[in-house]
């Protein structure tokens, strides 16, 4: 997962986009509406996290210039939690709404129920061949045993068994495990892809040459 | 509560007043044609019997007719009265006796069924009197006295308690006989005879009865009708009241939107509405204000509580570094100042508003304390290579050395933090006639036309796209307004000149205590 937070207060901004990579996720930062636009124009991202007051293009003016040319999902940011505002950040297609000062633990809930909105996986639990994985405890069991990953190893899974059933390109992968500031050559990739295949078997996961990887369903 | 109703108790005045004068004119009329009615009646008798003035003199015999009357009364015959000699009669001379003209003759004439000698005078007196009552109803009766009492002539229908009038008794009376109202009238002669008659009142009482009720009703219907005009008239003029108070009712649950509407710019009311129109305007526009305040007040509040929050959240998710807690920790303090500064900048701002804020005047000089404020500052300009030049003249005046203290630094630091690097600040003070200067000017890239205005605003951060700095978190957008708010309290004044790409000047200008 690829995650994009916008927001001008560097201290907040840090934080989270720390909390997020302590999680598995990749993770980039905007410190304003111009430079955030920019990016989640030029990246697929799975979720952007917008800040509302931001100076030079605030995340009303972002998020009506996004939705014109992407479906990504947003979570808004804010400390004006009046009515009036919700409902415009809503209108405006924003995907849910969070008031500052908020929880952490909160903020990941919700980036994960949001991510679980896109797939048509609303069930946070999901199985494809002996495996069975929890996207809300972020846990994954081999059989019924429960399996110790990486927070990456994890973030690959995740791919993986969200796309059950469909190849996933090397490129895929890559943009949505490393952000901009992942200095990770794109080899790591075979790393993590053999790391999974010693845990859940060689046959797990499928190579298609030229194209990518798949986990069949069964 | 009626009576505390201005509208009522106009109301009740006026009606009051009118049933008043309306009684009084009533009742005068009242008196009046009662007046007139029994004045008429008694001219009409009088008139009747003045003839027979002349034949009262000489004493009579008492005609024979008249037992029968008394009989009818149910009294015996009268005692024989004595006949008085009285002086020889005036004779056709014409030279009268006792003030009276001639008697007259009357012949021809004469009333008397029975027959007894004709008695010239008595007779005519007596066939008059008869004559007299013939043409009237049944309740009208005729007397006549001699001086002594004797009875010269009573009428069949007389009452029975008729007396011979007293001679001090009014020429006129209302008396009561036989249990109803009659007027009497009485002539007398020098002699003492005396003529009376009397007429039933009744009818008269009547018609006093019947206008009574006429005008009873009529001054009823008057004070109805001025108690619905005065109703009326004071509903239409007191309308605009009731609606200022409805108006006023609404403001007071919280609808400061609402004006009173008038076409009336004149009239007494029509100022007053226009006077309360103006006083909410005022109070919509100093609530918005507080609104906007609170609400960017909390604004600014929520962004280091929610760095707190998230860095403490963040630190505490997992076993980290000491090294990291150590940065967690000092963001988290560097944050709670922030939030104190916020606070204590507000408290000042808010004690403006409510006009609390107590100065403490010392006397001293502006000059001094810029020098001191400059020394302060001149490390911070040092590493931006700004140069600061001074020309201070003296300024005294008196003042809160402190809080003007804190205005100086806000200002000379902001000319540091928006000057170019390598620029220069130049700082004066200086004494007019009624008022001492302070003035900062540093060369930078100025301040744009459209966002000057706003400069002095709460919250305004100068120029949000230039705050990247690590120390976005320290402005608390309050600086200047609240050295605004500190100016204004010494009734001085504040200006800034700048334009874009040109210096920018600010001055502050307070009158001398």
């Amino acid at each position: 997962m690829r995650i994009l937070v916008v927001e001008d207060q560097s201290d907040l901004r840090e934080v989270v986009i720390e909390t997020l990579r302590e999680e598995g996720y990749a993770t980039d930062g905007a410190p304003d509406g111009e430079e955030g636009l920019y990016k989640a124009l030029n990246w697929d991202y799975d979720v952007i996290i917008l800040d509302v007051m931001m100076p030079i293009m605030d995340g009303f003016e972002v998020l009506t210039k996004l939705r014109r040319q992407k479906n990504t999902p947003v979570l808004m940011l804010t400390a004006l939690d009046s009515v009036r505002d919700k409902v415009r950040g809503l209108n405006s297609g924003a995907d849910d709404y969070l008031a500052k000062p908020f929880d952490l633990k909160e903020l990941l809930a919700r980036v994960q129920a949001m991510v679980r909105r896109v797939g048509s996986d609303r069930n946070p639990e999901i199985s494809v061949q002996h495996l069975t994985m929890n996207t809300a405890s972020r846990t994954v069991t081999n059989s019924g045993v429960p399996v110790e990953l990486t927070a990456r190893e994890y973030a690959m899974l995740e791919i993986f068994v969200r796309h059950r059933g469909e190849v996933v390109t090397r490129t895929y992968l890559y943009d949505h495990l490393f952000d901009e500031e992942d200095e990770s050559m794109s080899n790591m990739l075979d790393v993590y892809v053999y790391k999974l295949r010693q845990k859940f078997g060689k046959d797990f996961i499928k190579t298609r040459r030229g194209h990518g990887y798949i986990i069949e369903t069964d | 509560m009626v009576f505390r109703s201005i509208r009522w108790r106009l109301q009740i005045w006026h009606t009051a007043l009118l049933a008043v004068i309306v009684t009084a004119l009533l009742i005068s009329f009242y008196y009046n044609q009662r007046e007139i009615k029994f004045q008429t009646l008694e001219k009409s008798l009088a008139d009747q019997i003045t003839p027979l003035l002349p034949n009262l003199s000489p004493p009579q015999r008492v005609r024979e007719r008249r037992t029968e009357r008394f009989n009818e009364e149910g009294g015996g015959p009268p005692p024989r009265r004595e006949f008085r000699e009285r002086g020889p009669r005036a004779g056709n001379e014409g030279r009268p006796r006792d003030g009276f003209p001639p008697p007259r003759r009357r012949l021809g004439e004469t009333g008397a069924p029975n027959g007894p000698p004709r008695n010239s005078i008595d007779t005519d007196s007596v066939g008059f009197l008869e004559k007299i009552e013939r043409l009237h109803e049944r309740n009208f009766y005729v007397a006549s006295w001699r001086r002594n009492g004797e009875v010269i002539y009573l009428s069949a229908q007389a009452p029975s308690n008729i007396e011979k009038p007293e001679p001090n008794r009014k020429k006129r009376n209302k008396v009561t006989r036989k249990n109803e109202p009659y007027l009497e009238v009485y002539i007398s002669s020098p002699h003492g005879s005396i003529v009376l008659v009397g007429a039933d009142t009744t009818m008269i009482s009547q018609e006093m009865d019947s206008l009574l009720w006429k005008l009873i009703v009529i001054g009823l219907s008057l004070v109805s009708l001025g108690f619905c005009v005065g109703f009326w008239l004071t509903s239409r003029s007191l309308r605009p009241i009731v609606s200022i108070s409805t108006t006023a009712a609404d403001i007071a649950n919280g609808d400061l939107s609402q004006r009173i509407e008038t076409n009336d710019n004149h009239s007494e009311l029509g100022e007053l509405t226009n006077v309360l129109n103006d006083t909410f305007e005022k109070l919509e526009k100093s609530f918005d204000q507080q609104l906007r305040f609170t609400a960017d007040a909390s604004h600014e509040m929520r962004t280091p509580i929610s760095v707190i929050i998230a860095k403490g959240q963040f630190a505490l998710a997992r076993d980290r570094e000491s090294e990291d807690y150590r940065k967690a920790l000092q963001t988290c303090v560097d944050s709670a100042q922030h939030m104190r500064e916020l606070s204590e900048s507000l408290l000042e701002l808010s004690r403006l508003d409510s006009g609390d804020m107590q100065l403490h005047l010392e006397s001293n000089d502006l000059a001094t304390l810029a020098e001191s404020a400059t020394e302060m500052l001149k490390p911070l300009a040092a590493k931006q290579d700004i140069q600061i030049t001074t020309d201070l003249k003296p300024a005294p005046s008196q003042f809160d050395s402190q809080r003007l203290r804190q205005a100086l630094i806000n200002l000379i630091s902001n000319a540091i933090k928006y000057s170019d690097t390598g620029g220069s600040i130049n700082i004066s003070t200086y004494k007019k006639s009624e008022s001492i200067v302070f003035q900062i000017s540093n060369s930078g890239e100025g301040i744009p036309a459209d966002i000057l205005p706003h400069i002095f605003d709460r919250f305004y951060r100068g120029d949000r796209a230039r705050t990247h700095q690590s120390d976005d978190k320290r402005s608390t957008g309050l600086g200047l307004a609240i050295t605004k708010s500190f100016v204004i309290a010494h009734k001085g004044t504040i200006k800034a000149t700048s334009q874009a790409g040109e210096d920018t000047v600010f001055t502050v200008e307070l009158p001398i205590v």
